[in-house]
């Protein structure tokens, strides 16, 4: 469990994203790994643990229609989930819009004369 | 074939299996130190050990994914479950990120500090027990005594994991 909410870490982020609709733990796996292009393969641990924490703190719930209880368990994030991811969007979004300034100075570079 | 060890580090222990397996015997059950083996094809299985939240169990969901992935429960023994995995299936692991390796790792240590403390309580009552001349005690104050040394020196080594993880 990440000591602090904010920033996510990778697999909180993924996992949330993963969850905007019902989905299973499999489906979670499956789903991080194909928006990763196979860079992210979620251990069953590290997903179970996730997800018990983000019920804990409400940002995802069960899902179910009706109580059948042969079927798979589904998650689905939350009002407060969503609320987070988009905190979290934000935060990306002003670190990404910042990293352009580097573009900005480009020919003016430092020139490191070897000595 | 059954063989006794006594481990409190699981990353050893996990090797220990693994090496097992290596030699064609998959663990099939575990008691009290009494680990029982089953043959196998040699390399078979990846077994992989876990720390879950309460003693002897493992909810529906954590049931429902494991097997979802192909990995199998073999054994509930206190907070431990040892899970494995057919090899073929690929590299098994549990824990992917430091996140959840280091909150792994801190609750075992935790575990590991909290029995090691309740022993060293119980060893100091054996030891009042040998004072009063009760020579029994003996026996019992060596074991825990060594059970409680253990358990220090085990958690020393998961704090040694987790400050190298804190690193990286």
């Amino acid at each position: 469990m990440p000591e602090k909410e904010t920033p996510l870490t990778e697999a909180f982020f993924y996992i949330l994203l993963a969850v905007r609709k019902p989905n299973h733990g499999y489906g979670i796996i499956q789903e991080v790994e194909e928006l990763t292009n196979g860079r992210m393969v979620l251990g069953p641990g590290t997903l179970y643990g996730a997800l018990q924490t983000m019920q804990k703190r409400a940002w995802i719930q069960i899902y179910s229609l009706e109580k059948e209880s042969r079927k798979k368990k589904q998650y689905i994030i939350t009002r407060m989930g969503r609320h987070v991811f988009e905190e979290e969007r934000k935060r990306l979004e002003e670190l990404l819009n910042n990293a352009n300034l580097m573009e900005e100075n480009e020919d003016d570079q430092v020139q490191i004369i070897p000595e | 074939m059954i063989k006794f060890r006594l481990y409190l580090n699981k990353d050893k222990e996990t090797e220990w299996l693994n090496s097992m397996v290596r030699k064609g015997w998959a663990l099939t059950g575990f008691k009290l130190g009494f680990y029982t083996f089953s043959p196998c094809e040699p390399g078979e299985y990846i077994y992989q050990i876990d720390f879950g939240d309460k003693l002897y169990f493992a909810s529906e969901e954590y049931r429902e994914l494991m097997s979802d992935v192909g990995a199998e429960i073999v054994v509930l023994w206190g907070w431990w479950i040892i899970l494995r995995r057919k090899a073929a299936e690929g590299p098994f692991e549990l824990y992917t990120d430091r996140e959840s390796m280091i909150e792994h790792y801190t609750k075992i240590r935790q575990m590991l500090i909290a029995v090691g403390i309740i022993e060293t309580v119980c060893m100091l009552m054996q030891v009042m027990a040998l004072i009063q001349g009760e020579m029994i005690a003996v026996f019992t104050t060596v074991l825990l005594s060594a059970f409680a040394v253990g358990c220090a020196k085990t958690a020393y080594e998961m704090e040694k994991v987790i400050s190298r993880l804190k690193q990286e």
